[in-house]
């Protein structure tokens, strides 16, 4: 114990609140992932069948979501975080803290997340996918049992890049108000010239990403079957 | 051939793309076409022809732009999407790829065309059983398509695409990426189905000899239209068109001859008293007899170059390149008899 005193001096006599930051890192990337997770999976969905030659060709919904999503996926996160104080604010109240780190967070992500969602889907056979219209499956049918089933893998894959992707958009709304480790780092760290703070912070960094990286090759291994 | 009615009939079928550029490409010109339940049935052509968009027409995969696909009973094109889903359970079809999902089970491939089927967990089950068993594959149902060779592939897909006692079964392309020999299972397979379940076969094909076995009547196409429909025999005997001459001729080891008389053969040469013909002929299984027979009684001598015999599903076909020696009166009289036994005889030289 003593020669953790040692190295993280000014850690180790601000354990609470260095604990408190790190739950609220992880609470950040539990709830954004998955909220991320499912409206990313909806609008691939989407985008995959209203493009031209998918199950359901339509070129103005396919149109509006494509543009959309370039749109936010085209705006660096710091400003898209900045910008958004007022609609984050008209959302849940705050701008700041845990609620208000995680509505930029989930509008920040979803746009990256949704294609390499939709890249996955991409990767399924369209043979497959004529093979299951001849069979006479419905489009609900084949979006659940054909493009979501073949391309677990893929979207295994894609979300723990995404999520890796999330960890430092976490850090950087740590900046503006956001908390978690982020804050801690550069209130501490850069501001104060602690140095033992950013390296601590690098380091659960490091384990998030391990975890992250370990889990997602996990479930590809065991859902792969090429 | 059966004598029913057509279980397929297009009439008058036209398909138009239109490209990015508002640019039009007739994939299908006008197709009239019958297919017997019960038969086997041919479509050849090459690539870019149209086989494989009139096909999809067969389960309104594709939409003609014009005329009506009638698919027992059913005109394609008023159906509702619920019922053209019922009709398509009803057509079973195989691929050149396979089309396999790499992440079920071969037996949960079979399964999955079952998912709008009555059947309960353990009906679906046995039938799943009872697919595999049918295509020889019982002891890979846990297995995945991945660690199946091209052959056993396209068996399940073959098992997927009967799952639902379809009375159609389509095939397109579907021996093209494999090997002869299991080229010749899988078709004997198709053949198999055909003649013990009595479904109506319709087999795309780039090559002949893949429709020579298994199909009684055959079409041909080229640039999106039927040039030419007759029994398999009629085509290897007597084709019509330019295209369907050119694809006999490939599936033919008498198209040697041509390095004859185009005189890339050095080593052959023709004496001022010989002469090169093709007898072509059907339904006679062995040739030596005639040949023998006929330098014997006229006194020449038959020179057999090349010979090449073909089964057919009942017949043979084939034709032989020899060269005849002896003085004209003598050769004249060789070719009559020949003539005479129903052989078609072309004098090249």
């Amino acid at each position: 114990m003593s020669l953790l005193t040692d190295l993280f001096p000014n850690v180790s006599v601000r354990m609470d609140e260095f604990y408190d930051a790190t739950l609220q890192t992880i609470w950040m990337i539990l709830i954004v992932s998955v909220v991320s997770f499912v409206l990313s999976l909806a609008l691939a969905l989407l985008l995959t069948t209203s493009k031209p030659g998918g199950l359901s060709p339509n070129a103005v919904v396919f149109q509006i979501v494509d543009k959309l999503t370039n749109f936010f996926r085209s705006i660096p996160f710091i400003i898209l975080a900045t910008t958004m104080i007022p609609l984050t604010r008209f959302l849940v109240g705050t701008a700041i803290g845990l609620r208000g780190a995680v509505v930029p967070l989930i509008v920040g992500i979803t746009p990256f997340f949704t294609r390499q969602i939709e890249s996955a889907f991409m990767n399924v056979d369209p043979g497959v996918v004529e093979a299951s219209v001849s069979m006479g499956l419905s489009k609900p049918q084949i979006v659940w049992a054909v493009y979501l089933r073949e391309s677990i893998p893929q979207i295994a894959k894609v979300t723990s890049i995404t999520v890796i992707h999330l960890l430092a958009l976490t850090a950087v709304i740590g900046v503006v108000g956001g908390g978690g480790l982020g804050d801690f780092a550069i209130r501490y760290g850069f501001q104060r010239y602690m140095f033992d703070a950013s390296v601590a912070v690098i380091l659960v960094y490091l384990v998030f990403i391990y975890i992250v990286e370990t889990t997602g090759k996990l479930i590809i291994a065991s859902t792969t079957h090429e | 051939m059966t004598d029913t009615s057509p279980i397929i009939r297009f009439a008058d079928v036209c398909k138009t793309y239109v490209d990015d550029n508002g640019e039009g490409h007739e994939a299908l010109r006008h197709i009239d076409l019958e297919i017997n339940e019960g038969e086997m049935f041919g479509i050849i052509g090459l690539s870019g022809a149209g086989k494989s968009t009139l096909v999809r027409c067969i389960n309104g995969i594709e939409r003609p732009t014009s005329g009506s696909v009638v698919v027992d009973g059913n005109d394609i094109a008023s159906l509702s999407s619920g019922a053209l889903r019922e009709l398509r359970t009803h057509i079973g079809m195989i691929f050149q790829s396979f089309n396999l999902m790499h992440s079920r089970t071969v037996a949960g491939n079979v399964e999955l065309a079952l998912i709008n089927s009555k059947l309960s967990r353990d009906e679906r089950k046995a039938r799943v059983r009872e697919l595999l068993e049918l295509v020889e594959l019982s002891d890979k149902a846990d297995q995945y398509p991945s660690e199946l060779s091209g052959g056993q592939q396209q068996r399940v897909a073959i098992a997927r695409a009967l799952a639902n006692r379809p009375r159609i079964l389509l095939s397109d392309e579907g021996t093209s990426a494999l090997d002869p020999l299991t080229t010749r299972s899988i078709l004997a397979l198709l053949k198999k189905l055909n003649e013990t379940l009595g479904i109506t076969v319709v087999i795309i094909a780039h090559q002949l000899t893949v429709i020579q076995d298994t199909c009684t009547r055959v079409a041909v196409m080229s640039n999106g239209e039927v040039v030419e429909q007759q029994s398999v025999e009629g085509i290897f005997m007597n084709p019509q068109a330019d295209i369907t001459k050119q694809l006999v001729t490939a599936a033919s080891n008498l198209s040697k001859v041509d390095d004859i008389l185009q005189g890339r053969d050095s080593g052959f040469t023709l004496h001022d008293d010989e002469i090169l013909a093709v007898c072509k002929y059907v339904a006679r299984s062995v040739s030596e007899p005639l040949v023998s027979l006929a330098s014997r009684r006229f006194g020449v001598d038959i020179n057999i170059l090349f010979a090449d015999v073909s089964r057919l599903r009942e017949s043979a076909i084939g034709g032989i390149v020899i060269t005849i020696r002896g003085d004209k009166r003598q050769r004249d009289a060789v070719l009559d008899y020949f003539r005479q036994d129903g052989i078609l005889v072309e004098v090249l030289r």
